[in-house]
């Protein structure tokens, strides 16, 4: 019984070690050419100074935009000038033309909508005369809009059975 | 030419580091990095992501080395817990405990080619069968057998009972025996 015992013992122990042996088999980590270079990079940044504060500079801000003149010496805001011969931009013609005649037609084809929507004639008349006048087109007989939305061309200010021809 | 051949202890470093002494930070990287990687290591399984959280450790121990409490514990001990719970806390962000990284390790580490293919896939079992182990023992037994700390210092990286920590190495050991039986077998002449 003890040399069961002590056999079972010896085995375990055996095992532990073989155990331990296989353990160490275990690869090892091979070591980083950079790392440690790159943390003590990181650290070292980490020590750049940051930016000073300036209590003063959101005063001298506010200053500035109201027309005071700032109570302080601290941070001098200066003006912008543009450089000579710089001037803002500016629409150029041909896009206001466009812009504007955009407009008219828009509202040309809100008051068509509204009209086919409605049936009310003279009110879609209205608001179409208007647009036109706008666009630049010419009417030669307002008159003619009361003879119903149905005989009307709005493209060439003709009765729908000319335009068609 | 005087030459400073005294060892500052790392609770000297630190508190030069606190002063923000770059010189005392590379000392303390030198001792202690290698550690920190091999047992992030053991705990992830993957290289990158090894290099990476030793640099968050040893980056935020340069930040705020007050962090540190001398009187409580080595700062091995300390610096060990710190990189555990971050590995734990890294585990469950990625969820990912892919082992390709270690696979491709091991076959550049190893010799000669006849004894690269015994060892290799001896080394791959061994590896696989510490990766089998649940997440506590596998702590316990790199803590305990790869990084060579006595179970008190175990059960303080741990934060948990000596006795507990015999627990798991006893269950551990007893799952590695068991996954390992043909090499133990083998190496002991059965």
């Amino acid at each position: 019984m003890t040399q069961d015992n002590n056999q079972h013992r010896a085995s375990e122990k055996a095992e532990d070690q073989a155990l331990s042996d296989l353990l160490d088999m275990a690869p090892v980590l091979p070591p980083s050419a950079n790392l440690r270079d790159e943390i003590i990079a990181s650290a070292l940044l980490d020590l750049a100074p940051d930016v000073p504060a300036s209590p003063q500079l959101m005063q001298n801000i506010l200053a500035k935009a109201t027309g005071q003149t700032s109570q302080n010496s601290g941070a001098e805001i200066i003006d912008f000038h543009p450089k000579a011969g710089l001037t803002p931009l500016k629409h150029k013609p041909a896009h206001r033309w466009l812009t504007g005649n955009s407009f008219a037609a828009g509202l040309m084809a809100a008051s068509l909508i509204l009209g086919i929507w409605t049936g009310a004639n003279g009110v879609a008349d209205t608001l179409i005369s208007a647009p036109l006048e706008l666009a630049g087109l010419e009417i030669s007989d307002p008159s003619s809009l009361d003879d119903g939305f149905n005989d009307y061309s709005a493209t060439y200010s003709l009765p729908l059975s000319e335009s068609a021809l | 030419m005087d030459i400073d051949v005294s060892i500052s202890s790392d609770e000297d470093l630190l508190a030069q580091i606190a002063s923000r002494d770059e010189t005392a930070f590379t000392k303390l990287l030198d001792r202690h990095l290698e550690n920190v990687r091999a047992l992030a290591w053991r705990v992830l399984a993957s290289q990158s992501d090894v290099d990476d959280l030793a640099q968050d450790v040893f980056l935020k121990l340069w930040k705020n080395p007050q962090s540190f409490k001398p009187g409580k514990a080595k700062f091995s001990t300390w610096l060990y817990r710190v990189t555990l719970n971050a590995c734990i806390d890294h585990q469950r962000k990625s969820k990912a405990t892919s082992h390709t990284a270690l696979e491709e390790t091991i076959a550049d580490t190893t010799p000669t080619p006849e004894q690269q293919a015994i060892n290799t896939s001896r080394a791959r079992r061994v590896e696989n069968a510490i990766a089998r182990l649940p997440e506590r023992q596998r702590h316990a037994i790199a803590l305990s057998h790869f990084q060579e700390l006595n179970n008190i210092e175990t059960a303080r990286v741990m934060d948990t009972s000596v006795e507990a920590v015999e627990s798991l190495l006893g269950r551990a050991r007893r799952s590695l025996k068991s996954f390992l039986q043909p090499d133990i077998a083998e190496l002991i002449g059965k």
